[in-house]
């Protein structure tokens, strides 16, 4: 049975949460409640909050769900919009969140986006980023929602078809959750980081670690769609992430000895697209294969492939190129970025944003 | 006027954790130390020995049947030893070695499944991690892919990249197990220097030949000797080259003294301590002070070095100086 890990707070931290004094109390001693009583808390009071439904998912671990009309999240003040820019870039959206509340922290992860489905028709957004308990919020196109709590949230990706996710608890569990009732069914302990990315057959792409918090080696792992093999494609290295290409193959992303290195994986096989040298993280690699953007000390930086040199693109994180290759969208620390592969801004939003990949085809 | 403005040293980390366990084997000298210089940082959360989730066992010995973090011993999982300090704060190498993978692309305070971090390697077989640092971009990485580095030798700035929740280092020990390296516990083994917890350079001021002003005929000079308290984890071997206990001029550092003696290996570096000094003994450093500047009184600041990678703290020294009174040679 696994248990939730609870937040790690350090001493002399900008970040600590509970300090006393200049001294550091433990959350427990702290008067939190158990994870037994705030369990036993949320089944009693949450049927009484606003005359909502609940259902319990028994899987292996309870977890909780609570659906919400769009009406319902409106007057709660937790309405997600999904804004489609097809115009922009194809399977462009935002994703507006509601504001932080009093007491949240910016920037480890209220209210973040975590994928998007691949008809652009869904967002997972996480309640709060990390080991506590937190809440996966599946957030329709219709206003409607799902809550999902989980203990701990991480990262999640949609499967191709998205009738589920794959999502990643707080500590390293695999997890499948039905995006339709909000079932949710613990997988595979793990620990996996990395965003799990579903693959067309179902089985889910995710980074095997020893270690949550300090991977310096981590294996690209594939897991059954039941959970019940898991199977690794790579050697225990440093793999930073992989995602499948239009030919079917994969490019992985590992760091090595000099650098940060991209390969196309395929039938087993390993053959390098490109080395990025030293301090190249976030990689984003085109769909087509021919394109590599990645993050170096705040900077977006793109090359194309198998030749080409690399140039800045735009200041920002985590690039993510559209379907068709012809648009990169960088987060901003107040939002992000739509840059074109010459560099030019197309457009600024004041939200997260993602990429819906099926765009093209699912709009034909 | 008395010149005993010394401060107390500061406490020496772990002295509760040392009165739960009791007496444990000998400490190992000169293996493995804290890898940072600031004797008051303290631990945060250990290694959890027990690889089931929602059992912990910390390096005392204690099994807490919970998933709750438990402060100063360990949370579920931990591979590692957490030690909560400011951003940019020095990070050491724990041990001699040699530098395995260096990553310093992310952000200082960029969350994400990885962080910067330093990987050394020991020629006992094992490997150190120094993990959640400072980006290259902002000085975070001060070491590179092979480099060899000294025990003690700053290696990196501290940071919050990573999956970090509140800046510290994630310091771990790894071990090799067929092609793989697994985590082990050094407060546990208590086989090194971590345990009970030593930074490797500090010092304590102990006495001198001469507490009082030191006067010196002009022209002449005098022999002095100042003995201080290896506090650190490390061994001061006698010798100038790299890693060697010696004492300069401080305040400001390495300048040129006008109290410089024959017997200085250089204008600033005053002398090296005379004999090899394990942690928690005393070591001397004797060294000859020169009447050079006309009839007065002065003032020489002097701190150690370990040579050629740390100033010692000089407030933990009692902030060691020399009154110094040159008088006139009375000899016709």
């Amino acid at each position: 049975m696994t248990s939730p890990a609870r937040a790690k707070v350090h001493a002399s931290s900008t970040r600590t949460r509970r300090r006393v004094g200049g001294a550091l109390i433990s959350l427990q001693s702290a008067g939190r409640p158990s994870r037994q009583r705030r369990l036993a808390l949320l089944l009693v009071v949450a049927p009484f909050v606003g005359g909502l439904t609940i259902s319990t998912a028994l899987v292996q671990r309870p977890a909780q769900v609570l659906s919400l009309s769009s009406n319902e999240a409106e007057s709660r003040g937790a309405t997600i919009s999904i804004v489609g820019h097809p115009d922009l870039a194809p399977g462009l959206a935002e994703v507006r969140v509601p504001p932080l509340a009093l007491g949240d922290r910016p920037g480890i992860g209220v209210n973040r986006l975590l994928a998007l489905s691949p008809n652009g028709s869904q967002a997972a957004v996480a309640k709060q980023i990390g080991p506590d308990p937190s809440t996966l919020v599946l957030a329709r196109s219709d206003g409607s929602q799902v809550l999902v709590q989980l203990p701990g949230l991480i990262a999640a990706g949609f499967a191709s078809d998205g009738t589920w996710l794959a999502a990643l608890d707080g500590t390293g569990a695999l997890w499948r959750v039905q995006t339709d009732s909000g079932l949710a069914t613990r997988l595979a302990d793990g620990p996996f980081i990395g965003r799990p990315t579903v693959e067309a057959a179902g089985a889910i792409l995710a980074l095997r670690v020893s270690s949550v918090e300090a991977p310096f080696a981590s294996r690209l792992a594939r897991v059954s769609v039941d959970g019940s093999a898991i199977s690794y494609l790579t050697d225990d290295e440093l793999v930073y992430g992989a995602q499948p290409l239009a030919d079917g193959s994969l490019a992985v992303v590992a760091h090595q000895a000099s650098g940060t290195q991209v390969w196309r994986l395929a039938s087993g096989a390993r053959q390098q697209m490109a080395d990025l040298g030293q301090d190249a993280v976030n990689v984003a690699v085109a769909t087509a294969g021919d394109a590599v953007a990645w993050e170096r000390a705040g900077e977006v930086y793109l090359r194309t492939l198998p030749t080409g040199k690399p140039t800045r693109l735009a200041s920002g994180a985590r690039p993510r190129f559209a379907a068709d290759g012809r648009s990169v969208l960088v987060e901003l620390p107040d939002g992000s970025a739509l840059i074109g592969l010459d560099g030019r801004t197309i457009a600024t939003f004041t939200s997260q944003a993602a990429f819906a990949t099926c765009a093209e085809e699912c709009a034909s | 006027m008395s010149r005993l403005l010394r401060l107390c040293p500061k406490l020496v980390l772990a002295i509760g954790a040392t009165l739960v366990i009791g007496a444990g084997p000998a400490r190992a000298v000169d293996d493995y130390t804290l890898p940072f210089y600031d004797p008051d940082v303290s631990l945060s959360y250990g290694v959890d020995r027990d690889p089931r989730i929602g059992i912990q066992l910390d390096y005392t010995g204690k099994t807490w049947y919970d998933d709750d973090p438990h402060l100063g011993r360990v949370y579920d999982n931990h591979t590692g030893l957490d030690y909560p300090m400011p951003l940019f704060s020095l990070v050491a190498a724990s041990k001699e070695g040699v530098v395995a993978a260096t990553e310093g692309g992310f952000g200082t305070q960029q969350f994400g499944d990885f962080g910067n971090f330093v990987r050394v390697r020991h020629d006992d077989g094992r490997q150190t991690l120094y993990y959640h640092l400072a980006s290259r971009a902002d000085g975070g990485i001060l070491v590179g892919f092979n480099d060899d580095v000294a025990a003690g030798q700053k290696v990196a700035l501290s940071g919050c990249s990573g999956r970090c929740f509140g800046a510290h280092l994630h310091f771990e020990v790894l071990v090799a197990q067929g092609n793989d390296l697994v985590t082990s516990d050094p407060l546990f083994r208590r086989l090194w220097t971590t345990w009970p917890g030593r930074v490797p350079f500090l010092a304590a001021y102990v006495r001198e030949n001469d507490p009082d002003t030191v006067v010196v005929v002009w022209g002449r000079t005098v022999t002095h000797w100042v003995e201080f308290r290896n506090k650190g984890g490390r061994s001061w071997r006698p010798g100038i080259w790299p890693g060697r206990a010696v004492l300069g001029t401080w305040d400001p550092a390495t300048h040129a003294s006008s109290f410089a003696a024959s017997d200085w290996p250089s204008d600033w570096l005053a002398t090296r301590v005379d004999a090899t000094t394990s942690p928690d003994e005393v070591g001397r450093f004797a060294f000859g002070i020169r009447g050079g500047p006309q009839p007065g009184t002065y003032r020489e600041t002097f701190n150690l070095l370990a040579q050629g990678l740390k100033w010692f703290d000089h407030a933990a020294l009692g902030g060691f100086y020399l009154p110094i009174m040159v008088i006139a040679n009375k000899t016709p």
